[in-house]
């Protein structure tokens, strides 16, 4: 083969390379697929229970699909339920944790709204971005974090307000794919409405919860996984969709200067439950794929 | 000749009776009309029947049976009792502090039935099993397990009110009643009375731990309730009125004027058919024992806003109010994503101060402090509550929806209702046992 051809066919390939990433650059996912969630399970236990895991049993219960204890009795324990929603989209789980686990209590802990200490609350906290940084560690320990989706924080609250109840620090988590959050249709959270499976009745959330003064209390949460369904170079962006609210009428949120929210927005197509990219005002969603609405306010 | 006579007889008696009888031909007569086949229409006063709500409850001391240790019981209770032994007292018709009793009922006005029983949260012991075959007995009745249901029996306060709610025009004429009751005067022309037998209408009061705190229960009949039984029942609820007409009406004047000064209430909103001069008891372990008179109001036109509050009376100042901004919040079945967000998000203080400004002739100016107190959610919306501390020791409570990021509730409490209702809580747990 000559030299020239060679160099053409060089060329040639470079040049389709060339191509191909910038076509690559362009096009993103803007569908997702809803697949049940994978967890650590031993981190799930070491968390719980310390790294001697000899003793601990695994039982189904009503709540809880798998469910591990010291005793079957009380605290400590944990557990993973794959049954929340319908197609076991959806896993919760939980850790329940004392370090008083004797008969006589020392404190007593309580984790409602009307127990927050607002002072000391906020990501400007003095433990805020200690307690956010632990928690943070756990959740990746447990396998939440993956290339795509991870745990955001949402918000930081210290608890204690109420005489008799022991200090505590939370911190809230919302998930998110790809930096941007995941927005749960009103319809797919509905179990008694008209619906369509899937149903998943908790956005994904998860609270975890430090004791001053015995380290992790609690970890509730719900999660999902996802994989890619659709990509495509063409979406809709900011600039095209806030004009479509304010014509649609949402015009309060729309002079919001933060308005429209990028976002996932999660539903269902009557075989699966997929998250669409989609821009966001207030409960109102336009899909970034097609401009169709998803869901309107009213 | 005689022969063609009796010829022409024989004939006649031949052939005329079937002349006549095809004459004589029988014509069936319409007596009476067709009847309509008669359409059987449920009673709209019967009596509420919770069985597919409670279908598959499994607690057995909140359904109308006897329990199972009851039924493995009665059949030698029942022997017992036949051969002559009898309890120390008896319950039947006992309307007062109930644990246990059988109510004689006038049938023709309770679809059949002869009589309800009333059973407590736990087993009945075998004195009290015996003195509910007494009863029975006394109506001549025997205690048949299998016939107990929702409309004769009653167990464990699962049961809210009574037998059945008021139905059709009962809660219109009611409205109209109380009205007149309190702003006019009228009163019925005998009182109430306990007893269901004399008149159909009664109400036993309950020992609340063996009744899940349930204090009274009523009768009322399968039938329409007159308006002089409606008025019994009202007078029943209010008692001896401890303000009069005129006192009333200066109340709710004074009422008017604050939740339009604090709240942003137009004049013409339209008062409901609740009104109350009472203790104000929030937080009584704060010693706040205000004299308070309370009643709501409805926007006429607008968005039908709504208004609730209640005033000193002996100062005319508002202790606590509130007003509906939004109330897409307790709409049932209610469309929203379910969005959570920082509650100590600063945003959050300026909705709240633009609401607050927005709805009162408060200013700026006499704010204090603005600070997110706390989550909180309404009905099925999450969201964060903002209190708007001001220059008379007041606070304005604005709860804010995450998703919607508006105010859906505004809410006033006066300097001493706020503090009590912060200790109460910060005392709570007080009254917890230390577990898990």
């Amino acid at each position: 083969m000559s030299k020239r051809r060679v160099l053409l066919i060089l060329c040639a390939v470079l040049l389709s390379l060339c191509l191909s990433g910038a076509a690559a650059e362009k096009s993103r996912i803007v569908v997702w697929r809803v697949t049940a969630p994978a967890f650590n399970t031993e981190a799930l236990q070491t968390e719980t229970f310390g790294a001697d895991l000899s003793a601990i049993q695994e039982e189904q219960r009503e709540y809880h699909s798998r469910f591990w204890s010291l005793d079957g009795e009380g605290i400590p324990f944990c557990g993973i339920s794959h049954n929340r929603g319908t197609e076991n989209m959806q896993a919760r789980f939980n850790i329940y944790r004392h370090a008083d686990a004797g008969e006589e209590r020392t404190y007593y802990y309580n984790l409602d709204e009307w127990n927050a200490i607002p002072a000391e609350s906020g990501f400007d906290a003095p433990r805020a971005t200690e307690t956010l940084s632990e928690a943070q560690g756990l959740l990746e320990r447990l396998g939440l974090v993956t290339d795509t989706a991870a745990p955001a924080p949402v918000s930081f609250t210290t608890l204690g307000r109420m005489e008799g109840t022991t200090r505590c620090r939370k911190a809230a988590y919302a998930l998110t794919l790809e930096g941007l959050p995941v927005r749960w249709s009103a319809e797919i959270l509905r179990d008694d409405g008209p619906t369509r499976p899937p149903i998943l009745i908790d956005p994904c959330y998860v609270t975890v919860t430090y004791s001053d003064e015995d380290g992790l209390l609690m970890l509730e949460g719900n999660w999902c996984s996802f994989e890619p369904l659709t990509t495509a170079s063409e979406y809709l962006r900011a600039e095209d969709a806030l004009p479509l609210f304010r014509q649609a009428g949402f015009v309060s949120a729309a002079d919001d200067p933060s308005a429209p929210e990028a976002c996932w927005f999660l539903s269902v197509n009557g075989q699966e439950a997929t998250a669409t990219l989609a821009w966001r005002v207030g409960n109102s969603y336009l899909s970034a794929v097609d401009g169709t609405w998803l869901q309107t306010e009213h | 000749m005689i022969r063609k006579i009796c010829t022409l007889a024989l004939c006649a008696v031949m052939v005329l009776p079937p002349l006549a009888m095809a004459e004589n031909t029988v014509e069936i007569l319409p007596t009476t009309p067709p009847m309509p086949r008669p359409v059987v229409e449920a009673n709209p006063y019967g009596a509420d029947d919770l069985t597919a709500y409670y279908e598959d409850y499994g607690d057995e001391y909140a359904l109308p049976a006897l329990t199972a240790s009851e039924r493995e019981r009665l059949p030698e209770i029942q022997r017992r009792w036949e051969s002559g032994e009898r309890p120390e007292s008896s319950i039947l018709n006992l309307t007062e502090q109930v644990h246990v009793s059988v109510i004689q009922l006038p049938p023709e006005q309770y679809e059949g039935e002869p009589c309800f029983l009333l059973l407590p949260n736990r087993d009945l012991t075998d004195e009290e099993l015996l003195q509910v075959v007494d009863a029975y007995g006394h109506l001549g009745l025997t205690l048949d397990p299998d016939a107990l249901s929702w409309h004769n029996c009653m167990r464990g306060g699962g049961i809210e009110v009574g037998i059945r709610s008021f139905r059709g025009d009962e809660r219109e004429r009611r409205s109209e009643l109380i009205g007149l009751y309190t702003r006019v005067g009228l009163r019925p022309e005998a009182p109430f009375t306990d007893l269901v037998a004399d008149d159909g209408v009664g109400r036993v009061t309950l020992d609340e731990e063996d009744y899940n705190g349930l204090d009274e229960f009523r009768f009322r009949p399968a039938r329409r309730l007159t308006d002089e039984e409606l008025l019994q029942l009202i007078a029943l609820d209010q008692g001896d009125m401890t303000a009069t007409p005129e006192e009333l009406t200066g109340y709710e004047a004074r009422l008017r004027q604050e939740l339009h000064l604090l709240l942003g209430m137009p004049l013409s909103a339209r008062r409901g058919t609740y009104e109350a001069v009472e203790p104000f008891d929030r937080g009584n372990a704060y010693g706040d024992s205000r004299m308070a008179y309370s009643s709501s109001f409805t926007e006429v036109g607008g968005t039908g806003r709504r208004w609730r509050g209640s005033i000193d009376v002996a100062t005319g100042r508002l202790i606590e109010g509130s007003v509906d901004l939004d109330d897409r919040y307790y709409t049932d079945g209610l469309m929203v994503s379910d969005i959570r967000m920082d509650p100590w998000d600063e945003k959050w203080a300026s909705i709240a101060v633009e609401a607050v400004t927005a709805h009162s002739n408060m200013e700026e100016s006499g704010i204090t402090e603005i600070r997110t107190w706390s989550e909180t959610n309404l009905n099925e919306l999450q969201g964060v509550e903002v209190r708007i501390m001001t220059s008379d020791g007041g606070v304005y409570r604005a709860e804010i929806s995450y998703v919607l990021e508006e105010v859906m509730m505004l809410r006033y409490n006066d300097a001493v209702s706020i503090a009590a209702e912060d200790d109460y809580y910060a005392h709570f747990m007080e009254e917890v046992p230390v577990n898990e």
